[in-house]
């Protein structure tokens, strides 16, 4: 059975409303008097902020801003702003009885007598926190689809052009072929033709190397040892170490380990230090010094050496590019920083170089290790 | 006589060096051919030559992916060089794939007088030394 509204009079209407608004459990509706104190509290503002009618009612509304929020005395400003405009409706973080933040719609409305004179504030809030969540989710999302497309077509340059000049090449010397006079001209030819095959089929290796690494997100991780990561590289180019009288110093006593692939791990610590061995410079003797870490952005891995330097201001957006190098050093094909950077990137890391010509440079990686 | 028209090639692929050399001997003009492998080579080079008209090249072909010193860095140092060089050099920007973005830098660049894909063949590098010799 239903109760007709419209047979009520006003006065009923009103009680019937109150009630109606107390029973809300959505939305914070609260009533404040001229100083902004607590008299009226619904079911929707103990659902939100945490605090029943009888422990908040007579409190200051204060009570629920964060404390930089009232020391810049933010409330009294809404309150203030309400009274002058009617109504202020802003967003915000607010703090609930349990101290846990949350991100609110506050809507804080004026309200007057007859005579114009201010009685109080009826203040709504809703919790956006979910929202909020979402919004942030999709931000990341969008950030990392646009990385990935940039990667992507990144990756489509670098294919197309380097696939597409062996191939140019194979062509060329087909034509050359079909006008050659001699059995000694078309050997030569013969063999041209073994070493552009070769080049084509090493470069589709490393090209689909990169793609595999790439799509290879849920790469298996573990706990790696830095420090024996380190000790395993330094064997391994204990040959170059001595020749070249290089210093090596190492400090893994911020972080000494991390959850990661790794085989990754060892690519990059070898990449990493035999670049700057094979960098170094031959006017001095060769320092470099490997160490981890910790700050905001998470657990970095910090290669510094001494050698001869990178003008960035030139090749900066080259750096990390397939077949880049900057130094007519032998045995410099130019692959490794692609595939490290590729590594590091499919784990969620980033890495950046800073260097300066001949007095060294700096690579730092961060590796991501939060899961998202 | 004659005068030989001086070719200079910069691109780092050896193979490509084989094929231009190649394709120039089917080329029935009078010709030098200056191949450089890096653009701070031929730099040196043509610094090195800027009052000798007859050693200078009258075209190059630039290749555009090249390690070190990349085709357009060699350009920017190029048009930098401090005193003219005694002749005319007609540059081409040249490049294994047809990348628009590359093609559009190319057009920005009054001394460029265009933009080649690989391979060029003896016909295409007749008419090129031909235009070239007709405007000496």
């Amino acid at each position: 059975m239903e109760k007709n509204l419209l047979d009520l009079t006003g006065l009923e209407h009103s009680n019937y409303l109150n009630k109606a608004i107390h029973e809300i459990v959505d939305y914070a509706i609260v009533l404040l008097d001229c100083d902004g104190n607590i008299l009226e509290w619904n079911k929707g503002a103990e659902n939100i902020k945490g605090y029943r009618s009888s422990e908040i009612i007579g409190q200051n509304f204060r009570l629920f801003y964060q404390q930089e929020d009232r020391e810049a005395f933010k409330p009294e400003g809404l309150l203030l702003q309400a009274l002058e405009e009617g109504r202020v409706q802003v967003e915000g973080w607010r703090v609930r009885k349990d101290k846990s933040l949350f991100w609110a719609s506050v809507t804080i409305t004026s309200f007057f007598d007859d005579n114009g004179i201010l009685i109080g504030y009826i203040k709504v809030t809703r919790d956006l926190s979910e929202k909020k969540k979402a919004e942030n989710q999709i931000e990341k999302l969008v950030q990392k689809l646009t990385h990935q497309n940039a990667q992507l077509l990144n990756f489509a340059h670098i294919t197309s052009h380097n696939l597409r000049a062996p191939v140019s090449n194979i062509n060329s010397l087909l034509a050359i072929y079909e006008n050659a006079e001699s059995d000694e001209e078309r050997e030569e030819l013969f063999n041209n033709f073994k070493i552009v095959a070769s080049h084509l089929s090493n470069t589709l290796n490393e090209l689909v190397d990169a793609l595999l690494i790439r799509e290879d997100t849920e790469k298996e991780r573990e706990w790696v040892d830095f420090q024996a990561v380190y000790s395993k590289t330094t064997e391994l180019l204990s040959q170059q170490i001595k020749e070249l009288g290089v210093t090596l110093n190492s400090d893994f006593s911020a972080v000494k380990e991390c959850f990661y692939p790794v085989s990754y791990m060892d690519s990059i610590f070898l990449n990493l230090i035999s670049n700057a061995i094979k960098f170094s410079s031959p006017e001095r003797a060769p320092i470099i010094s490997v160490k981890t870490c910790l700050t905001d952005k998470g657990v970095s891995l910090i290669v510094q050496d001494n050698g001869l330097g990178i003008n960035l201001e030139r090749n900066k957006h080259k750096m990390f590019g397939l077949h880049k190098t900057f130094h007519r050093v032998k045995d410099s094909k130019g692959i490794g920083l692609f595939m490290t950077k590729s590594q590091i990137e499919a784990m969620g890391g980033s890495i950046h170089v800073e260097s300066t010509e001949n007095v060294g440079s700096t690579f730092t990686v961060v590796f991501n290790l939060k899961k998202e | 006589m004659e005068a030989k028209t001086v070719i200079c090639v910069i691109d780092d692929d050896k193979m490509y060096q084989f094929v231009v050399r190649k394709t120039l001997d089917l080329v029935k003009k009078p010709k030098t051919l200056l191949i450089f492998s890096d653009g701070e080579e031929a730099l040196d080079f043509i610094k090195s030559k800027l009052h000798s008209s007859v050693e200078l090249p009258d075209i190059i072909f630039l290749d555009i992916n090249m390690p070190i010193m990349d085709g357009w860095d060699f350009l920017e140092e190029f048009l930098k060089i401090n005193g003219k060089p005694d002749k005319k050099i007609t540059i081409y920007m040249v490049s294994s794939s047809v990348d628009p973005v590359d093609m559009q830098k190319a057009k920005t660049y009054s001394e460029v007088s265009g933009y080649i894909v690989k391979p060029i063949g003896p016909t295409r590098m007749t008419e090129i030394i031909d235009a070239i010799e007709s405007t000496k």
